[in-house]
């Protein structure tokens, strides 16, 4: 037993060194589900330092390549999840209704037993988001759950673009509206903190501008305006440089945000949760908008009560790039599932099912050019199932990114933790109150506030 | 040339003696500020000894130093035989003499979003030397252990304030400080109910005050040469104090615990620039190489966790369910983990990383303890007392005059009966800018003290064995109550399943009754007895598991 966890560790030690350059592998004999080139059958994945290097039948590879036989099973991208709050150590910054300058990727926790259960559930990439306190909250990370470094900056998906969070109502109503009695009160007053913020943004970006341009006067005298990093954050919105990612439930805030978002000219944007999606389809196709929602998941409050679980089909049929999320540490484990249901809700094919959890989320995030999809040259990240994985008994087997195993059921021990406390007890009984939650969304907002909140999402 | 600058230096250290001589006639309470330690071994630095040698303290310096010394008229001669004597030790971070502040009552921010700097914890301007306070029990515990000098920072948040090194001795707080606000002390620790509240947002705000600060210098920097038509530099005492920073005049001392810590402080540093040192470092040693690359000072926490007490032996049951299985892997982890952290400072210096200690959060009591475990993991033990020495005072650039048993340097030793990391050893003269302090054998029985008890105190003072009852359970322990030299009373308490010996505190009397405070394993309790003769009876408040009754029996008492 001892000697099983030494070597489980020293495997994921290994791993961890790896992490920087990639690992080589290949994948034999199993049902290839490329999600953007059909299915193949009875074909070979060949991963090398880290790239997919080959796919297709009899493929070979060096003897120090590693060789997994997946005869029966199902070979398919890693799956992304467009909303997650996992393998960070802060969540909201609740202080206030706009901390754009604040950034998740400061704070990953590449210890979080979190990111092992994602990879469990054959996720190898997660967006770890800012939560939906405010109506402008922090920079979120795309974070690759590469499990077993010790390394922050190795959890992070190099070169993926940023994103920034945005909430519409209750949420940053109730934190500092209700709570504080400042804007945003209502609806309307969280359309007034996007506008008066991108304003103040285009005036500071002015500011910059003057004074670089009249730097060259020598006889200017002037001072440059004070730097403000919430400031240089929003203006890089307005430059196109961040895609923002808007926690959403109504039609009509959704069609409020559009608005605020064409008059400044910001054109990036995919809208999380988006329940009532459904009602503004054709406009969210229209403005290019994303949309990362739940499976069947609604009225947890009472802005959430209209929805349907056909919403990520009527999306798709009117050609809004879909998604489906799982904003938790525990639907990330079954997103297979989750996309299984619009199956029963929607009759969508297997493809327009999995892309909701790959292509889609990765072109959501800006990275389909490397994830997504079993495509030569994409990166190895790549999920193994025992039956087909939108089947009701499909149990992932094993996991892989960057062409390293960081998931294996077969090598799955009781404590797979990189790290115990020397001081920690087993309890004797679940300790709910200082359990983490699994759904983050407002995590951290109680503590800050004295007050104990009820709703989370 | 050399001899003439030793001319000099002669001549204005004569001169000082005279200043000094006429000085201690003022004082009639001092006889002598010259000493002679003879026939003790001194370990002069880390590695070196001389053996049955003197040491002659003068005016606060040490003046000779060496087997074959003269011993000045005017010395009191101290036969410290077989005794070992060191330099005293040096606190690489603390907030020694810095009474702690009451934490502040929570109250609902209106727009916590804009808060005050002090309020948000952000503080950099704020100096140690303006918060000192002579009398600070700290100052005087840490001192019993064999410290005579430390770094001292402010208690706060994110950037509580700068540091100065003072000495471990004086009547008021001016007599203390050596060096005043020669480093800036930074944390990852928002302030509880504003920005920055979370670790994001500090890190974020670290990044922003960093430019604003720069911009701020090179504004002043052009105000000076010409202000005429230009904006005046606004007044922000946060981005002014930080100045000294950017500028790489003052090293940023960051609060470091773990390897998540460091890799941020790291990532900060290589965003920013600054002279950064790691302090309070508990649990690093994956980062072993990476600290040895980065070249940068660290100083180790003395902080360390609690050991492991020695269970008893259960009757091994014949058959472990799973939960046995569970509890034995997670042990083992725990154990490994354990030697891993005790066995950092060893790894560290093998690995050719220097290092100091912070005693941060650390009690006196246990930090020499606490050295002797890391001793015990591998460490030499002269790289056990260099990190006490030698690396503190040179990271804190004041190696010129303390760290080593040099003449000329300042009179700061530390003499033990056994050398000073055996298990046993106590501490017995401590001296501070030449000022000795003398630690008698402490006796455990408090009925030895007899007779030494004031009348006030009489009904209190001794052993009480007491009974603590939980349902059908009881808790048996004892608590030994003792009067300290000023007349205040002091105790500690063992039993009742604690770890170990705990001090007891806020020990509050009237007429019959006593009650006090104990920190038992993180859990504040807290105790009140009415004393009859030689029995207590009364409540002990343990938090959030209840109060329970208590009865309690003096077994030893002052006549």
């Amino acid at each position: 037993m001892n000697l099983i966890i030494k070597i489980g560790i020293l495997i994921l030690f290994t791993n961890g060194l790896l992490a920087q350059q990639g690992g080589s592998i290949l994948i034999k004999n199993g049902t290839v589900i490329t999600v953007t080139n059909g299915v193949i059958e009875n074909a070979d994945v060949l991963v090398q330092d880290g790239k997919i290097k080959q796919i297709g039948p009899n493929l070979s590879a060096g003897s120090s390549t590693k060789v997994v036989d997946a005869s029966g099973q199902y070979v398919m991208p890693g799956i992304i999840d467009a909303h997650s709050h996992i393998g960070i150590d802060a969540v909201n910054e609740a202080t206030n209704p706009v901390t754009a300058e604040v950034f998740v990727g400061d704070a990953i926790n590449p210890m979080s037993i979190s990111v092992y259960r994602a990879l469990a559930g054959g996720v190898t990439v997660s967006h770890a988001m800012h939560g939906s306190a405010n109506a402008i909250g922090g920079q979120c990370e795309t974070i690759k759950h590469r499990f077993g470094t010790w390394d922050p900056e190795e959890m992070k998906m190099k070169g993926a673009p940023r994103t920034i969070k945005f909430a519409l109502g209750e949420n940053p109503m109730r934190v500092h509206g209700e709570g504080r009695g400042i804007q945003p009160k209502t609806r309307m007053g969280v359309e007034m903190v996007f506008r008066s913020s991108f304003s103040e943004a285009k005036r500071y970006m002015e500011a910059q501008k003057m004074h670089q341009q009249k730097m060259s006067d020598k006889a200017y005298k002037g001072v440059p305006p004070t730097y403000n990093e919430r400031l240089e954050v929003l203006a890089d919105i307005l430059r196109g440089e961040i895609i923002v990612h808007c926690h959403s439930y109504r039609a009509d805030e959704i069609y409020m945000l559009l608005q605020v978002l064409e008059d400044f000219g910001v054109k990036k944007i995919c809208f999380q949760h988006v329940n009532e999606g459904f009602k503004v389809a054709p406009e969210l196709a229209a403005y290019g908008a994303g949309a990362s929602v739940f499976a069947d998941w609604w009225a947890y409050k009472f802005e959430v009560y209209y929805s349907t679980a056909y919403n990520a089909t009527i999306l798709t049929k009117n050609g809004v790039l879909t998604s489906i999320n799982s904003d938790s540490g525990e639907l990330i484990r079954h997103l297979f599932h989750e996309a299984a249901k619009t199956q029963r809700y929607g009759e969508l094919s297997d493809e327009e099912a999995l892309k909701l959890i790959t292509i889609n989320p990765a072109k959501q995030l800006g990275i389909d050019n490397r994830v997504g999809s079993l495509e030569v040259g994409k990166d190895g990240d790549i999920a193994i199932f025992n039956h087909h994985p939108l089947s009701v008994y499909t149990i992932p087997q094993m996991t892989i990114v960057d062409g390293v195993v960081r998931f294996d059921i077969n090598n799955d021990n009781d404590d797979m933790r990189l790290a115990v406390d020397p001081e920690e007890e087993i309890p004797a009984f679940f300790d709910y109150q200082n359990e983490k939650h699994h759904d983050r969304c407002m995590e951290g907002v109680a503590e800050q506030l004295f007050q104990f909140s009820s709703h989370k999402h | 040339m050399k001899l003439k600058i030793w001319a000099l230096c002669s001549l204005v250290v004569s001169l000082l003696f005279l200043f000094s001589s006429v000085q201690s006639q003022d004082e009639p309470g001092e006889v002598t500020r010259t000493y002679a330690l003879t026939n003790v071994h001194i370990t002069t630095t880390p590695g070196t000894m001389i053996k049955n040698g003197t040491v002659v303290i003068k005016d606060g310096l040490i003046h000779s130093v060496g087997q074959d010394v003269i011993i000045p008229a005017d010395a009191q001669v101290i036969e410290a035989d077989t005794m070992f004597l060191y330099a005293g030790f040096i606190d690489g971070l603390s907030h020694i003499g810095i009474p702690k502040p009451k934490e502040a009552e929570r109250k609902r921010e209106k727009d916590p979003g804009n808060p005050t700097n002090e309020r948000a914890g952000i503080t950099p301007e704020k100096s140690a030397t303006s918060l000192l306070k002579a009398t600070d029990k700290s100052i005087s515990d840490y001192r019993a252990v064999g410290f005579t000098a430390a770094h001292t920072v402010p208690y706060g948040r994110m950037l509580p304030g700068q540091g100065s090194v003072i000495l471990l001795d004086g009547d008021n707080a001016s007599d203390l400080i050596y060096k005043s606000d020669m480093s800036t002390y930074g944390q990852l620790l928002g302030s509880q109910g504003v920005f920055p509240n979370t670790i994001i947002a500090v890190i974020t705000k670290y990044r922003e005050l960093y430019k604003q600060s720069q911009q701020a210098s090179s504004h002043m920097t052009k105000y000076k040469s010409n202000s005429i038509g230009m904006k005046r530099p606004a007044y922000d005492a946060a981005t002014l104090g930080l100045i000294s920073v950017t500028k790489r005049q003052s090293t940023l001392f960051m609060s470091a615990h773990d390897h998540l810590d460091i890799h941020r402080v790291l990532g900060l540093q290589k965003d920013l620039g600054f002279k950064m040192a790691l302090a309070n470092v508990k649990n690093a040693y994956r980062l072993t190489d990476l600290i040895r690359t980065k070249n940068i000072p660290v100083l180790l926490s003395l902080d360390l966790f609690k050991k492991e007490k020695e269970k008893k032996k259960k009757k091994e049951k014949k058959e472990k369910d799973m939960w046995d299985k569970e509890k034995e892997a997670l042990n083992k982890r725990k154990a490994e983990e354990r030697k891993s952290i005790e066995g950092q400072a060893a790894a560290f210096s093998k690995k050719g990383i220097r290092f100091g200690f912070s005693t941060d959060g650390a009690s006196a009591k246990t930090v020499m303890d606490n050295v002797r475990r890391l001793i015990k993991a591998g460490l030499s033990e002269d790289a056990a007392l260099a990190a006490l020495t030698t690396y503190p005072a040179h990271i804190l650039g004041v190696s010129q005059t303390m760290g080593t048993v040099q003449n000329g340097k300042i009179a700061n030793l530390v003499v033990s009966k056994t050398p000073i990391f055996d298990e046993k050893s106590k501490v017995r003269y401590v001296f501070v800018d030449g000022n000795l302090h003398e630690y008698e054998e402490k006796k455990k029985d408090a009925k030895k003290k007899e007779g030494k008890v004031s009348d006030k105190n009489k009904a209190y003072v001794g052993t009480w064995e007491f009974s603590i009852n939980i349902g059908d359970d009881v808790l048996k322990g004892e608590i030994v109550i003792t009067e300290s030299e000023d007349g205040t009373l002091q105790g500690e308490m063992t039993g009742a399943q604690l770890d170990s010996t705990v001090e007891i505190e806020e020990i509050t009397i009237d007429g019959d009754e006593l009650s006090f405070t104990a920190d038992a394993e993180g859990d504040t309790i807290s105790w009140k007895g009415t004393i009859d003769g030689d029995s207590m009876e009364g409540e002990v408040n343990t938090g959030p598991m209840g109060t329970f009754p208590i009865t309690a029996t003096r077994t030893s008492s002052p006549e």
